[in-house]
């Protein structure tokens, strides 16, 4: 698979991993044998964020939008989550696991109405909260002016 | 939030809020660094609180190897924001080079800089290196009231410089420190950066430390600040959604405490290398020659705790002529 659809496919799909085939040989894409998911994810999150612009593109004619970091916003992964920092006011807001969780997912192209549905998959959701609180977070991060569609 | 499978059955939610506006305690690296990359200067300002100047330069200043492994680090540990300063940033020998590989590795570079050597070659250095914003010190609407405070400063250089910068779409933000020679400038000032493109001004209340602990009547009068603040207020409201005003009308006695019960993610590095807790606290946490920068970072964090600091900054308030003693670093 070529950059561009991995790239393509990860926005779409919003699954970062390799398939066996392609994470068993070095080729366009840039997968290595022995990268783990997570690095493949933390790669491809770069490579989103880096190329926002292109993903606008690709995307509008889909009728999706999509929501990236306001400008200025930076984005670290840490042990307890990650952590959100605004380089102009130097704000610092500390992301638990579960938010860190829904700002990658946004970062990889999920639109606000797809994250739930996304994290159902990874979290136990006994009170069908999930995507209410998701969206609660993504008002949120956009009324602190750390995301901007 | 729901929480992770494992969390659930480990006994629930997470214990966080979700978002949180605060410094977590485990975060691994600061979120900021202030790098002061010289102590050299090529002006003397009556109000500089290093004590910059020309050779000023420390004889020990980081060499490029040294400062390259801190820029390794920088980049691993994923800092996102860096601060070039000095001294003058641009009489570093190395200074675009650094500000290159910054760039080159995503990380957020602001510069702050007297505006000297702001040539069409640097601002399109800076432009092609992706320098998030360039801070111009200007003291003064006017070159008189600037050249007080800068006394062989070039007031028309400067702004010769910023409009190089805004023509290659460099975002600019000034600096204005307030002595009793400009602080009546101010509301002029404001307007002068606004009609030059600028994107912030920043300001608060002159430091009596460095130079300025020694200049004689430097510091403007109650009277002059509380005209000053209230034209920042009215300039802040007038500039609302185009340019950002920002001051911090707290002393610096005040502004350390709150510093001491709330830490920024921010630490500075000195031009020998070794880190401050803050600009204005004598407090040296570590030695990035010597140690890893997550080292000092463990140490930044402990050192806000330490009760030498606790002890400085309870002090301060009653003795502002602590900070004259600012060169004089005390390890922690």
């Amino acid at each position: 698979m070529g950059y561009a659809d991995l790239i393509r496919r990860a926005w779409r799909t919003g699954r970062f991993a390799a398939s066996v085939r392609s994470s068993g040989k070095k080729g366009a894409a840039g997968v290595r044998p022995g990268e783990s998911r997570g690095s493949i994810r933390g790669e491809m999150e770069e490579i989103v964020r880096r190329e926002s612009a292109d993903a606008l593109g690709f995307l509008a004619p889909r009728g999706e939008g999509i929501m990236k970091l306001a400008p200025f916003v930076k984005f670290r992964e840490e042990k307890f989550g990650a952590v959100l920092f605004e380089t102009r006011s130097e704000k610092v807001f500390t992301l638990n696991p579960t938010a860190a969780d829904v700002v990658r997912e946004l970062l990889a192209g999920a639109s606000e109405g797809e994250i739930g549905e996304r994290l159902k998959g990874r979290y136990s959701d006994p009170s069908g909260r999930l995507a209410d609180e998701a969206k609660a977070l993504v008002r949120q991060l956009r009324d602190k002016g750390l995301i901007a569609d | 939030m729901a929480s992770r499978k494992d969390a659930v059955k480990a006994g629930g939610r997470a214990s966080r809020a979700p978002l949180e506006e605060a410094l977590a305690p485990g975060m691994r690296a600061p979120l900021y660094i202030g790098w002061q990359l010289t102590n050299a200067c090529d002006l003397a300002c009556v109000h500089c609180i290093e004590e910059s100047g020309p050779g000023r330069a420390f004889k020990d200043e980081l060499t490029r190897e040294q400062a390259f492994r801190i820029l390794e680090q920088i980049k691993t540990e994923q800092v996102p924001y860096v601060a070039f300063s000095g001294g003058e940033p641009f009489l570093h020998p190395h200074f675009l080079e650094l500000a290159a590989f910054l760039g080159d590795a995503g990380v957020s570079l602001k510069v702050e800089t007297n505006g000297r050597h702001l040539t069409e070659a640097a601002a399109s250095a800076l432009r092609d290196h992706g320098v998030r914003a360039v801070q111009v010190s200007l003291d003064g609407a006017t070159p008189e009231a600037y050249r007080k405070v800068r006394p062989s400063g070039d007031h028309a250089r400067v702004l010769a410089g910023i409009r190089l910068l805004r023509s290659r779409g460099v975002e600019v933000e000034v600096n204005f420190v307030p002595t009793r020679h400009n602080v009546h400038e101010i509301g002029a000032a404001v307007d002068l950066a606004f009609s030059e493109g600028v994107s912030g001004f920043y300001t608060g209340r002159l430091i009596l430390a460095g130079h300025a602990a020694k200049a004689r009547d430097l510091a403007p009068t109650q009277e002059q600040y509380d005209a000053f603040f209230a034209c920042l207020k009215a300039k802040a409201q007038e500039y609302k959604g185009r340019m950002t005003v920002r001051y911090h009308e707290l002393g610096i006695a005040q502004e350390v405490r709150y510093r001491m019960a709330n830490p920024a993610a921010l630490f500075v590095i000195l031009p020998d290398g070794r880190v401050k807790l803050l600009n204005a606290l004598p407090f040296v946490c570590g030695d990035l020659r010597e140690q890893s920068l997550t080292e000092v970072w463990k140490a930044f964090l402990a050192g806000w705790k330490s009760p030498r600091v606790a002890d400085f900054v309870g002090r301060l308030e009653a003795d502002p002529g602590l900070l004259q003693g600012l060169h004089r670093w005390i390890p922690l």
